[in-house]
C-alpha cells in the first residue's frame, strides 16, 4: 500500500469517525426522543390499562349480577313450572299447543290419565279431533278457525273420549300465539276436565226446566222455548197452532182415589201426550192440571183440532190401577200464532179465553174450542165487566132486592130470597152475565161476602121489627170451594145477633161438581149451627139424587124452566110432580120459583108444593118496599092479594 | 428511507471498492446528511440515488447492476431483522408471497415513517409467481437483487426476469420469479 493510499485511507477513516460521531449524536437524540415517546406511550398505556381495569371490574360485576339474576330467575321459573304442573294435575287439566303449519298438537300434563293420550309431541291434529265427540267437532273447528282468522280467543265445552272409551266433558280454552325461535304460528291453550260440574249443571237445568212428576218440560222451559219458536216462525213466515189442555175437576180424582192414584193418572196422561210428539214441537206441563201442546208448522189448525179430539177420546177411556177404568174430561183451547196473538202473553190469553168458553160447558164433558174473534169480543166485554165490578166491590155499591115467598098452605109470606142488585150496572149488561163474570174471575168471593153482610143487616132489621120471616141468600160454589162459609156466617150471626133459623143458604146443584165430601161437611156444619140449606135451580144442572139424599137439606127449589110449563105441558107437570113427591119422601120442602100465572098456582097447589115464589105475588122489591108489604110485616094470616089485585 | 439502507450501502462500497472509492463517493456527492448515517435514522431516498449515480461514474458499473448487487448483499441483513420479528417462511417463494401481506406490513408497524413499495403478487403455479412492483421510487432492480439474495438465503435457485412498465407518475415493473 503506498503512502498516499494510506493517507487517503486515514483521512477517510478520520472523516468516518467524525461522521460516525455525528451519526451517534443523531442516534442518541433520536433514542432520547424515542425514550420520551416511549415513556409517554407507557404512561398512556398505564392510564388506559387502569381505565380498562375499572371497566373490566365493572363489567365483571355486572356480569356476575346478571348471572345471579339468571340463576334466580331460572330457579323461579323451575318453581313456577313445577307449581303449574301441580296445578294442572290438581285441576285435572292439560295444556296444548296446536302447531298451525304442521297441523300437529303437543300435549303436556297428565294427558294419559285424562285423555288416554300418551304425553307425546306432534300428534297429528286429526287424531285428536277424532277423540272429540261428533256433536262438538264442528264447533271446535269453527272456533279454531276464528282464532286463526280473527285472533278470537277459544272457549268452549266439549266431550272428549277418555281412556275407558267414554266421553267426558272438558273446558277448552285457547289463544293465538307464536312459539320457538322462529315465532311459528300456533294456538295455545288448556283443556280442563269438568265432567262432574257439567253433569251437575245439566241435572240442575233439567230439574229447573222439567216437571218432576211427569218429566215433561215445565212452564219455565216452555216460556224460553216459545221465544225461540216465535222467532223461527217470524223468519219462516209459517205460523203454528197451540193447544192449552185443562183437566176438568182433577182435584176430584185426588179426593176420590188418593194422591198416589192421582199422580199415576197424571203420569199416564203425560205418556198419552208424548204419543203426540210426532205432531208437536213442544209439550209441557204449565201447572197442576194445565198442559200445552205446540203443533208443528205443517199441522193445519183443522188437523190440530182433529188431533185434540182424538186426545179427548183417548183420555175419556184412560185406564188406571186396579183394573178400574177412569176417564179424564178435558177442556182444550186452540189458538194460532201469530194470528190470535203475536206474543206469548197475547197468544196465551187467547187460548185461555178459548178454554174459558169450553169451561162454561164442562159439566157436559170434554170440549175443544178454537179461538175466534167473537171470543175476543166476549173477552173484552168480560174484561170491562170485571174492572167495573172490581171498582164496585171497592165502593160497596151493591144492593139487594127481596122477593117474598109464600106458604102454599097458610097463605102467608114466610120468607124472601135476597137477590143481588147492582144499581150502577152498565145498561148493556144483564145481572146474570155479571154474576158469571164474578164467578169466573173469582170476584164472587169478595162480592159474596158483601152480599152476606148486607143480607144479615136486613135480617137483623127484620128481627128488630119482630118480623120472624126467613131470608135466603145465594152462595156460589166458588165460595164453598175457597172460603170458610160456616165461619163467615157464624161471624155474621154474632155480629148482627140474629136467629140462625131465619137464614136459608141457597146453593146450586153445581156444588156437587166440587169435592162432595167437603161439601157435605160444610153443609153439615151449617145445619148444626141452625142454618137451613136449600138447593136452588133444581133440575137445571148436574143433578144427583144420591147426593140430594145424603145431604142435610131443608128445601128444594124447582127451576123456573119447569114451572113455566106447568099447567100447559103434561111432561113438565109430571117432572115437577115427581120432584115434589121425591122431595117430600126425603122430608124436604119444595119451593116453586118463577110462578107467574093462576094456572101454575092451581096446578102446584094440587101437587102439594109447599112454597111459591114469583111475579104472581110479588116482583123482587127493595127492602123498604118489602117491609111496607102488609102481608110480609104482619105475623097473623091476612087476606092475601096477588099483585094483580085479585083476592084469593 | 430508513438508515439501514444507507449504512449497508456504504459498508458494501467500503468492502467491495475500498476506502478510496468510498471517500470519493461521499466527498463527490453533495449529501444533505453529510453521509453521517445511522440505522435508526431516516433520510431522503434521493441520497441513495445520488450515491448509486456517483458510484456508477466512479466504477463504470451500471446503476441497475449496482442496485442488484446491493439487494443481494442487503437481503441477509434484512432477513436478520425478519427473524428478530419472529417471521419464518418455508422457502423463497413462500416468503415472496407473504412480502406485501406480512413482511412489509410488519415493517410498517416497526417504522411508521417507512416508505415501502406495493407488490401485487400472483401465484402462477407451485414454482412460479408474478410480482407487480409499484413505487414512486425507482428501486425495481433493488427488488431483483433482494429476490436473488432471498434465493441464496434459502439456497434455492431462482430465475428472475423483469419487464418495466414505468409511467410518468409511477415506477412499475413486472417481475417473474421461477424456482427450478
Ligand atoms: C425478497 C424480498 C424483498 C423485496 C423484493 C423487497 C423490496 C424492497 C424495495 C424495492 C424497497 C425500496 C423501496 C421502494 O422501492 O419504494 C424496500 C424497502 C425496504 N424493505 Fe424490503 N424487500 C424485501 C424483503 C425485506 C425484508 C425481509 C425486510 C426486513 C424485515 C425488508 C425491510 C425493508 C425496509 C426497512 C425498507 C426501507 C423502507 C424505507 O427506507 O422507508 N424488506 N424493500
Amino acid at each position: 500500500m503506498s503512502e498516499s493510499n494510506i493517507d487517503i485511507e486515514l483521512s477517510y477513516l478520520r472523516k468516518k469517525i467524525d461522521r460516525e460521531k455525528d451519526a451517534r449524536k443523531q442516534a442518541e437524540v433520536l433514542l432520547e426522543n424515542k425514550s420520551t415517546e416511549l415513556f409517554d406511550i407507557n404512561q398512556r398505556l398505564q392510564e388506559a390499562n387502569q381505565q380498562l381495569d375499572v371497566i373490566v371490574t365493572r363489567r365483571t360485576k355486572a356480569l356476575k349480577a346478571t348471572a345471579e339474576r339468571v340463576e334466580i330467575t331460572s330457579d323461579e321459573l323451575q318453581n313456577t313450572v313445577n307449581r303449574l304442573s301441580l296445578v294442572l294435575d290438581v285441576a285435572n287439566a292439560v295444556t296444548w299447543l296446536f302447531n298451525v303449519r304442521h297441523q300437529t298438537m303437543d300435549i303436556a300434563g297428565k294427558s294419559q290419565s285424562l285423555l288416554g293420550i300418551e304425553p307425546t309431541k306432534a300428534i297429528p291434529a286429526d287424531d285428536i279431533l277424532s277423540r272429540i265427540h261428533k256433536d262438538d267437532q264442528v264447533q271446535l273447528t269453527e272456533e279454531l278457525g276464528f282464532a286463526l282468522k280473527e285472533g278470537k280467543a277459544i272457549s268452549l265445552r266439549c266431550r272428549v273420549m277418555s281412556r275407558n272409551g267414554s266421553y267426558r266433558w272438558f273446558l277448552i280454552n285457547g289463544e293465538l300465539s307464536s312459539f320457538g325461535a322462529k315465532r311459528s304460528l300456533c294456538v295455545i291453550g288448556s283443556c280442563i276436565e269438568m265432567h262432574e260440574q257439567v253433569e251437575r249443571e245439566r241435572e240442575v237445568w233439567r230439574m229447573a226446566n222439567h216437571d218432576a212428576l211427569t218429566g215433561l218440560p215445565n212452564r219455565n222451559h216452555f216460556e224460553t222455548q216459545f221465544n225461540a219458536l216465535a222467532g223461527e216462525s217470524f223468519v219462516s213466515g209459517e205460523g203454528f197452532t197451540l193447544a192449552l189442555i185443562d183437566i176438568n175437576d182433577f182435584t176430584q180424582i185426588n179426593d176420590t182415589y188418593g194422591h198416589r192414584t192421582g199422580d199415576g193418572v197424571l203420569q199416564d196422561f203425560a205418556d198419552i201426550l208424548r204419543g203426540y210428539s210426532d205432531h208437536a214441537t213442544h209439550i209441557a206441563r204449565l201447572s197442576g192440571d194445565e198442559y200445552i201442546v205446540v203443533f208443528k208448522n205443517n199441522i193445519a189448525t183443522w188437523s190440530a183440532h182433529e188431533l185434540c179430539q182424538k186426545l179427548i177420546d183417548e183420555c175419556a177411556t184412560m185406564s188406571i190401577q186396579d183394573g178400574e177404568r177412569l176417564g179424564l174430561s178435558l177442556t182444550m183451547g186452540l189458538a194460532v200464532f201469530p194470528k190470535d196473538g203475536g206474543t206469548m202473553d197475547d197468544l196465551m190469553q187467547s187460548v185461555y179465553s178459548a178454554v174459558q168458553v169450553g169451561k162454561q160447558k164442562k159439566h157436559i164433558g170434554s170440549s175443544c174450542v178454537l179461538y175466534n174473534s167473537s171470543i175476543e169480543r166476549e173477552r173484552f166485554r168480560e174484561r170491562d165487566i170485571r174492572s167495573a165490578l172490581k171498582a164496585a166491590i171497592e165502593h160497596q155499591s151493591f144492593d139487594l132486592a127481596f122477593q117474598p115467598i109464600m106458604c102454599n098452605q097458610s097463605r102467608y109470606f114466610v120468607g124472601c130470597e135476597a137477590l143481588f142488585r147492582w144499581p150502577d150496572m152498565g145498561g148493556q149488561w144483564d145481572i146474570q152475565e155479571v154474576i158469571d163474570v164474578a164467578e169466573n174471575s173469582g170476584l164472587i168471593l169478595d162480592l159474596g161476602e158483601q152480599v152476606i153482610d148486607m143480607a144479615f143487616s136486613k135480617l137483623s132489621h127484620l128481627s128488630d121489627m119482630g118480623v120472624k120471616k126467613w131470608v135466603a141468600i145465594n152462595i156460589s160454589p166458588l165460595q164453598f170451594q175457597f172460603q170458610d162459609v160456616p165461619h163467615i156466617i157464624s161471624k155474621a150471626l154474632i155480629k148482627y145477633n140474629v136467629d140462625p133459623a131465619m137464614l136459608v143458604v141457597e146453593v146450586t146443584e153445581n156444588i156437587f161438581l166440587e169435592n162432595i165430601t167437603r161439601v157435605a161437611a160444610v153443609l153439615g156444619q151449617l145445619t148444626k149451627m141452625g142454618v137451613r140449606v136449600a138447593i136452588d135451580d133444581f133440575g137445571s144442572g148436574y143433578s144427583s139424587l144420591r147426593y140430594v139424599q145424603s145431604l142435610p137439606l131443608d128445601k128444594i127449589k124447582i127451576d123456573k124452566a119447569f114451572i113455566d110449563n106447568v099447567g100447559s105441558s103434561a111432561e113438565s107437570q109430571g117432572i115437577v110432580n115427581a120432584v115434589i113427591n121425591m122431595s117430600h119422601s126425603m122430608n124436604y120442602k119444595v119451593v116453586a120459583e118463577g110462578v107467574e100465572t093462576e094456572e101454575q098456582l092451581t096446578a102446584l097447589k094440587e101437587m102439594g108444593c109447599d112454597f111459591i115464589q114469583g111475579y104472581l105475588f110479588s116482583k123482587p122489591l127493595s127492602f123498604d118496599e118489602l117491609i111496607k108489604l102488609d102481608d110480609f110485616s104482619a105475623s097473623a094470616p091476612l087476606v092475601l092479594k096477588t099483585h094483580l089485585g085479585r083476592t084469593l | 428511507m430508513k438508515g439501514i439502507i444507507f449504512t449497508e450501502f456504504v459498508e458494501l462500497v467500503e468492502t467491495t471498492f475500498g476506502y478510496g472509492v468510498a471517500n470519493a463517493l461521499l466527498e463527490g456527492c453533495d449529501l444533505p446528511s453529510g453521509g453521517a448515517y445511522t440505522t435508526v435514522g431516516t433520510y431522503d431516498h434521493e441520497e441513495i440515488l445520488s450515491l448509486v449515480g456517483r458510484l456508477q461514474k466512479l466504477t463504470g458499473t451500471p446503476a441497475p447492476d449496482l442496485l442488484e448487487a446491493y439487494g443481494k448483499y442487503l437481503f441477509p441483513k434484512l432477513a436478520e431483522q425478519m427473524t428478530a420479528m419472529s417471521l419464518k417462511f418455508d422457502g423463497a417463494l413462500d416468503l415472496l408471497c407473504s412480502l406485501e401481506s406480512i413482511i412489509h406490513k410488519e415493517v410498517l408497524k416497526l417504522y411508521p415513517d417507512a416508505e415501502l413499495p406495493s407488490f401485487n403478487i400472483k401465484k402462477i403455479n407451485a414454482k412460479e409467481i408474478l410480482m407487480e412492483y409499484r413505487s414512486c421510487r425507482p428501486f425495481a432492480h433493488l427488488a431483483k437483487g433482494l429476490i436473488d439474495g432471498c434465493g441464496d438465503y434459502y439456497q434455492q435457485t431462482l430465475s428472475v426476469s423483469m419487464k418495466h412498465l414505468n409511467t410518468d407518475t409511477e415506477f412499475s415493473t413486472l417481475i417473474t420469479v421461477r424456482q427450478s
